[in-house]
Formats: structure tokens, sequence, C-alpha cells
């Protein structure tokens, strides 16, 4: 038989503090980059706007400046564009505020096609012996956008509560309430970190943040389910700090080995996913570390200090 | 094996054979026909395209990111609309959208209602966004022009074959082609009256003339007439078999086929219809092809209304009411008298909607329309007619193209890292729980199949986070594994017998299993509600997979441990 790691008899919540104070760094270094970035960068779908992706055969990450040239030369604001590597292939986006991307004498209607062919033909024009495609384009009404950001956020609220009152209703009510702060921990720092190292919030982004939504609570309800169970068979005169520590080292080994499978399918998509992928697969990676570390660290401690608090600790009533 | 084995074990083999054969159609679209080119596809035999109409019905689709195509969301301007109206403006709107959408000949589009003023189109495959939107974007063309007698037709069509004989040898690729004899039967023709014109005079105006050579071989001498089957009701019937009409959309649109035909049958021309022709047994139904008038008796402006109503000559169908301005009136009432027995086409966007032949002259603006519609057909019609004077125009707020080159691109690199991905945690369970992991590979393989399965049944397509979707569903479905086979070592270590510790492991694990998949599930839900695009593709596989993965991980492998262990007492077990 393969083991991982041998029965353990760590004292997590002892170290509860410790595990505070980590939480309490990690998201003000991200808020306060949230804070001095002035938000999150949002991707074209939540700002409205154009965003055309060219691919160039034949051109480097350096012919950047030409682009910039062709798309400036053509009307056009060209300060946001970005060389995109895909496996072994360049290709450039350029990003056009919406504002820029409308004009004077495009309608609504014709909205994002005019001013992409009007690029595709500056392109054309710059570099006549190479094959230049339009690998894809989005453009997208201030409206829509604010939109999508609206439904976006309403999605994970309303869905936060359901989890909320399904745990409330499984469990006890702190547990759900525990539950959605961990995933609330867990969504600010990831979104911190994402913050921090200035990446583009797209729709996949959005995708990646549900996914990890979805593996944080997965996680501590596992952990959750074996506390309620100790609870039930525990012995007098045990202590609560003492169950906890129990159900989070019993449920130890599972914890690692789940999170080195989904590891292995991340790294997988990492390495083999393309660029999309790869933003998607770094903040399931962040995720994935922070949902195992909060379900230990954030969720359990504040199910513990709330029984010290009604000192409940000593005489716990079995839960459901 | 007793009983209850037995049944779980027919549980299992049904729900594992039905997935494979729902998910057949796909292996055989994917393998053998997703590549073709469009000429590839018109060189294949009858028996193929047939094969691979029905294989791409039910087939797995895939979202536009995956292989391309134009995505546009069109918004009615409200200013002109008062709220009652809206939901109709919409209705006529989307009927305007269709019609033009079948014009680009897109395999399959979606055109659907987005909230009470909007509506998204899907070109799957489009990558010329200007073209298309240029076409999306006009103002709606309702015209009523004359068909062209049967003579005329005959004329016309013996002109082309000459054209294209004369080509013959560089232009006819398809010769090798020939059409197998197909029969159809015609439905009454809908018929043209005055609105108090209820007498039951004959419906039915066939006209009976010549029929073309029908069921001969596409030959050099008459390479376009063999390409439909009939002559009827002043329409040519082409079957609809995934070439022959794309063959005659080619020659129509040649240069000296249009001169051939403007000098045989002089102001005229071909106009298709979104009528469809009964269906034949081999499930192929007919485009009707008309030759129309170039000059046009009426538009759309002089059109006031058109209602709808049972019709009293045939209990269960239904008939249209329609009003004319007055000038619309004059007009009308002149047209009719001159042309009764003719047929009059109702056109929109340059398609024939509907053909009717004149009863009598309709003095007072006041017509119907009568046929063998069914309400939703005659629904149709009246906000054909109603369409031709459209009371909004449309901005378009949403856009998106994937380039084919993108789109097959992320398809390949989805793929190729969802199955490393997948092949990498497999791996390691076998390697950690050795016989027991191999086990919940089983469950995994089985999980992936149904869920695409599903996919396939339910016609939801797959997207990148459709991808991401299932890769959350599988690494639950390794959890839920993980979680069973450590609670089953835990009772080991406490010396239980392996039966024992198999039924505590489960019995153990079940309720962090169904909590945790219950919570995301609930989660995934409302994302199906809310989302829209991107979110709603990655909460269709969320939802799919994780109540799959429930069946694989609690009940599958359970089954073969219970195989294992209810016979005999196992004294180890590999886990």
């Amino acid at each position: 038989m393969l083991v991982l790691i041998k029965e353990t008899n760590f004292d997590f919540i002892g170290r509860r503090k410790v595990g505070f104070i980590i939480s309490v760094v990690t998201l003000l270094i991200g808020l306060g980059s949230l804070a001095v970035r002035g938000g999150l960068r949002l991707g074209v779908e939540f700002t409205g706007g154009v965003q055309v992706d060219v691919q160039i055969d034949g051109t480097t990450a350096t012919d950047i400046t030409s682009v910039r040239d062709a798309v400036g030369g053509a009307g056009y604001d060209n300060r946001n564009i970005q060389a995109v590597r895909q496996g072994s292939r360049i290709s450039f986006l350029i990003h056009l505020p919406n504002t820029e991307a409308v004009g004077a004498t495009a309608t609504p209607s014709t909205l994002g096609s005019t001013s992409s062919d009007a690029i595709l033909q500056a392109l054309r024009a710059r570099f006549p012996n190479q094959t230049v495609t339009l690998l894809s384009l989005e453009s997208i009404g201030p409206k829509v956008g604010s939109e999508l950001r609206g439904a976006a956020v309403q999605a994970m609220l309303l869905s936060i509560l359901l989890i909320l009152l399904y745990i409330a209703w499984r469990f006890e009510w702190l547990f759900g309430v525990a539950t959605v702060t961990a995933l609330a921990h867990d969504l600010l720092l990831t979104l911190g970190l994402f913050s921090l190292f200035n990446k583009e919030v797209t729709l996949s982004i959005v995708a990646a943040f549900l996914t990890l939504a979805g593996y944080s609570v997965n996680d501590t309800i596992v952990i959750f389910d074996r506390i309620r169970e100790e609870l039930r068979l525990k012995q007098r005169r045990e202590s609560v700090d003492r169950i906890f520590n129990g159900a989070i080292n019993k449920t130890l080994s599972r914890t690692l080995l789940t999170s080195v499978t989904t590891m292995l399918v991340l790294i997988s998509l990492l390495i083999y996913g393309g660029d999309v992928i790869q933003d998607f697969a770094w903040v399931l990676a962040i995720g994935i570390i922070v949902g195992t570390y909060s379900s230990i660290f954030v969720a359990s401690p504040m199910v513990i200090q709330w029984y010290h608090r009604t000192s409940k600790a000593d005489t716990p009533r079995p839960t459901s | 094996m007793d009983r209850n084995l037995t049944a779980r074990l027919i549980v299992i083999l049904l729900v594992a054979g039905a997935s494979l054969f729902l998910l057949y159609p796909s292996y055989r679209y994917f393998t053998k026909y997703r590549n073709l080119t469009t000429e590839q596809i018109s060189a294949l035999s009858e028996t193929d395209r047939r094969d691979m109409r029905s294989v791409l019905d039910k087939s797995m689709k895939l979202g536009l990111d995956l292989q391309g195509g134009m995505h546009v969301v069109m918004e009615l301007d409200r200013g002109m609309v008062r709220d009652s109206d809206a939901h109709d403006a919409q209705d006529r709107v989307m009927e305007i959208l269709s019609t033009r959408v079948d014009q680009f000949g897109v395999t399959e589009p979606t055109i659907a209602r987005q909230g009470n003023d909007r509506i998204l189109i899907q070109l799957p495959g489009v990558d010329d966004p200007e073209r298309a939107k240029g076409l999306l974007g006009d103002v709606a063309q309702l015209e009523f022009r004359l068909v062209r007698e049967a003579q005329d037709i005959v004329k016309a069509v013996q002109a082309i074959d000459a054209v294209l004989a004369a080509k013959a040898p560089t232009t006819n690729p398809e010769s090798a082609n020939p059409p197998g004899s197909q029969s159809l039967s015609v439905p009454p023709a809908d018929s043209l009256a005055a609105a108090a014109d209820t007498s039951g005079t004959a419906a039915v105006d066939s006209l009976h003339l010549p029929e073309l050579p029908s069921t001969t071989p596409e030959k050099p001498d008459n390479p376009f007439s063999s390409l439909f089957v009939q002559l009827q009701f002043g329409a040519l019937y082409v079957p609809d078999d995934g070439f022959r009409v794309q063959r005659v959309r080619e020659i129509l649109a040649d240069s000296e086929v249009r001169a051939a035909v403007a000098a045989a049958v002089p102001r005229s021309e071909f106009m298709w219809s979104s009528e469809k022709g009964p269906r034949t047994a081999d499930g192929v139904s007919a485009r009707l092809l008309y030759l129309v008038n170039t000059e046009k008796e009426l538009t759309g402006e002089s059109l006031e209304d058109a209602s709808i109503g049972p019709d009293p000559d045939r209990p269960g169908s239904m008939l249209i009411d329609f009003r004319l301005n007055r000038r619309g009136a004059r007009t009308f009432s002149r047209l009719t008298a001159d042309n009764v027995g003719k047929q009059l086409c109702i056109i929109l966007d340059g398609v024939v909607k509907s053909a009717p032949s004149i009863r009598n002259r309709i003095p007072n603006g006041q017509g119907q329309i009568s046929g063998s519609f069914t309400d939703e057909e005659a629904r149709d019609l009246a906000i054909v007619l109603r369409a031709g004077a459209l009371p909004v125009s449309l901005n378009i707020v949403e856009e998106r193209t994937i380039g084919p080159t993108l789109g097959s691109d992320s398809l390949r690199r989805g793929l190729v890292a969802g199955l490393v991905g997948l092949g990498l945690s497999v791996g390691f369970l076998i390697v950690y729980y050795q016989f027991s992991g191999v086990v919940a590979a089983l469950g995994l393989t089985l999980n992936l199949i149904i869920t695409l399965a599903a996919m396939a049944t339910l016609g939801a397509a797959l997207s990148l986070p459709g991808i991401a979707g299932m890769v959350l569903a599988v690494a639950m479905a390794v959890d839920a594994n993980v979680l069973i086979f450590e609670r089953i070592r835990e009772e080991l270590r406490k010396a239980k017998t392996v039966n024992a510790a198999v039924e505590a492991g489960y019995k153990g694990a079940l309720s962090a299993i169904v909590d945790s998949n219950l919570t995301t599930l609930f989660a995934g839900v409302v994302l199906l509600y809310y989302g829209t695009g991107p979110v709603k593709g990655f909460a269709v596989t969320l939802c799919i997979g994780i109540t799959t993965s429930m069946f694989t991980a609690l009940f599958v492998t359970r089954f073969v441990f219970d195989l294992l262990t209810r016979k005999r007492r196992l004294q180890k077990l590999s886990i």
C-alpha cells in the first residue's frame, strides 16, 4: 500500500492565530494592489469596446512596433497592443476603447467590424508579403458590458446565498456562515493576487473563479462533514479543539491527494492549454492552494471561535 | 451473483450502452465528415450525404469559440415602440432575421430571444463578419410579385440546360452523381381570396403541365433540370439533400446563366422559397424555387395589418386576414382582377414566403390567404406580412467573431490539455490505489462518456468554459473516489475485515460526497439560469458532470467492490 502521509496529529486549531495573520496580510496586499491600481483590469467583455486578435505570418514579438505604427496610421488608438504567444505562434491583441472604436463616422450598428476591417487593411498594407489572419474580434457596446458585469456578480451572490442556506440546513447556521466566509476569503485573496500580477479579467476568468468557488466549498464541506461526524461520536469530556483537530488530521491525506490530482490536471492545462486556458489554470492553481488552506485555517477556526465564545467548548451538542 | 447485484449490473450496462449509442453519431461525424470541404461534400454519394445529415443532427455541437463563427446580439431601438408592442416587434424582427440568416446557408444558425428587446444570432463557421452584418442590419423588404407561368419556367430551365451543356467539360464535375429517383407528393396550393368570399371553391389549383425530366441522371444535355424532381404549382422542387440546393444556387449565380434566363424569359428571376416540400421516405424534403417577375406589384408599405383566424372551409386549419391601405387596395383590386388564377408571391428580403393563387378579385383591400395552414404556419405568415413596415431599427450591441484558425486551435488544445490532465490524475489514482485505482479509473471513464452523451442528446454545445466545467466535475469525481478509498483504508487500519471496511468506507464518505456535490450542483443551477454565453456553457457541463459523477462514484464503483466481496470473504484488498 502506497501511503503519502502517515496518520498525523498536527495542532491546526492551536495555530489558528498564525493562519489569521497570514490571511490578513495576503488579503491586505491583494486589496492594496486593487486600490492602487484602481480596481481590476477588466476585459473588453466588461468594459465595452473592441478587441481584435490578429496573426501575421512570420512575425515575432518585436514586430509589435510596426503593428503599432500601422494601427496608429489608420487613425486608431495604438496604446493598448500586446503580443501574445500561443504555442509557437505569435498574435497581436489590439484593444480599442469604446469611444474610439465607434468613432465619429460609424453608427452603432456597425460597431466592431468597421474598425477591425480598417485595421486589417492597414496591417495588410504594412506586411504586404505575409498572410494577415483575423483570429478573433470582440466588440461589446458599453451597455452590454456593464450588464454582463452585473449578471456575473448577481449570479455569484445568488449561488453563495444558496450554498449558505443549504449548509445551514444540513449542518448548522454557523457552518454555513463559516463556509461562505472561507469562500469569500478565497475569492478575494485570489482576486487580489490576480490584480497584483495585473492580469485581465475576461469571461473565461469568471469561469475560473466559479470553478474555484466550487472547489473551495467542496473542500470545506468535506472537513465539516468529518467534524459533524466526530462531534456525534464525541466522548464525554473530550474538548472541541481536539475533535476539530482530529477531523482535520483524519481528512488530511484526502485533502492532499485531491489537491495533487487536481494540480496534475491544472499542470496539463498550463502546459498545453494556450493563452486563454493558461490564465484559467493560473487562477485555479492559486485557488486550490488557498481553498485548501482556508478550509483548515479559516472555516474551522471560525466555528471553534464561536464554540468558545458561547462556552460550548466543553459541552457541545452533537449536531444533526 | 444475487438478484440485487444482477439488477445493478443491468442498470450500469443499460446506462453505458445507451451513452455509447447516443455518442456513436458524434464519433461518426467527427471522424468521417467534419473535416470535409464543400467540394468533398458535393462529391459524396447520395447515401453518404444522407448519412452525414443524420449523424450531424445527433452529433455533439461545438461552441463558437471552438469551431469559429460569429455571435451577434442586436437590440431593438425601443424609442418608437410601446412596451406592450415590444414582444410583437421582437417576433417580427426574429422572422426577418431568420429569413436573412437562411440565405447564408449556415449549417446550424441560432436565433434566440434575449430579454424582451434583444435578439441573439449565432452563425457557426461564418468568417466574413462584414458581409454578415450588412445582411443583418438592413431594413426589411416586403413585396408582392406575380409568379411566372409554367411555360416560362420550362423555357428558362431549358435555356440554363443549354448554357451548362455548352460549358459541360469544365463546369460539370458532378455528373458522376446521378440523383436517385424520388417521388414527392404536393399539398394543395394556398389560395388568395377576397375577405367576403367564403364560398367553397376548389382550393387546389394545380398546374398540370408537362413534367420536366426528373428521374434521369445529370446528363450533359440536361445538367440543370436533372437537379430537381418536379414542377408543380409554379415551383420547382429541389431536394434539400445537402448538395443539390447548393448546386442550383451556384448555377443561378453564374453570370452566363443569368444572361440566358434574361434572354429566354425577359423580366423574370428565380427566387427561393422558405416553404419546404413534403418529406420523402428517406427524410429529404424539397426546397421550392419560383420564377417570378422582376417588377413588384406592391410593397410592405401598403399593408396595414394581418391577423389569423380559423378557416371555415377547412376545420382545424387557419387562414390569414390582411388589410391594405387605400392606395394599396386600389392597386390590389386591379392586380387581382387581371390575374385571377395566377399565383402571387409574398416575398420578404428576397425569399418567397408564400405563393397563393388568386381566386378572385379583391376589391376593398381586405383579403384572405387560405391553405392548409397550421396554427404556427399561419402565425408566421401573418408576422411576415406585418414585418413589411418594421417599426423599429436595430442596433448591434455585442459582436464576437472567432476565426476558424483560432477555433480549431482552441479545440485541439482544449482536448489535449483535458485528456493529458485526465490521464495524469487517473494514472496517479492507479499508482496510489492499485486495483482500486483501476476501478476508480473505470468509473471516471464512464462518467466522461455519460457526460458527453448527455450533452450530445441535450444539444448543449461544447465550449472552452464547458471544458472547464467538465474539469471541475472530474476533479470532484476523483475527490469522491479519494474520500471513499481513504475511508476504507482507515477502516482497514482498525483491523476490520475487507467486507466491513468497504461497507463502512462507502457509508462514511457518503454524506461528504452528497453534500459537496449537491452544493456545487445548486451553484451550477443558479448559473444556468442567470448566466449568459460562457457562464452558461460552464454551468451546463458542470451540472451534467456532477450528476453523473455521483452515479459513477457511489453506484458503479460500489458495484464492483460488492461483486468482489459478496461471494467470499476477501483477506486483502488492493487499495
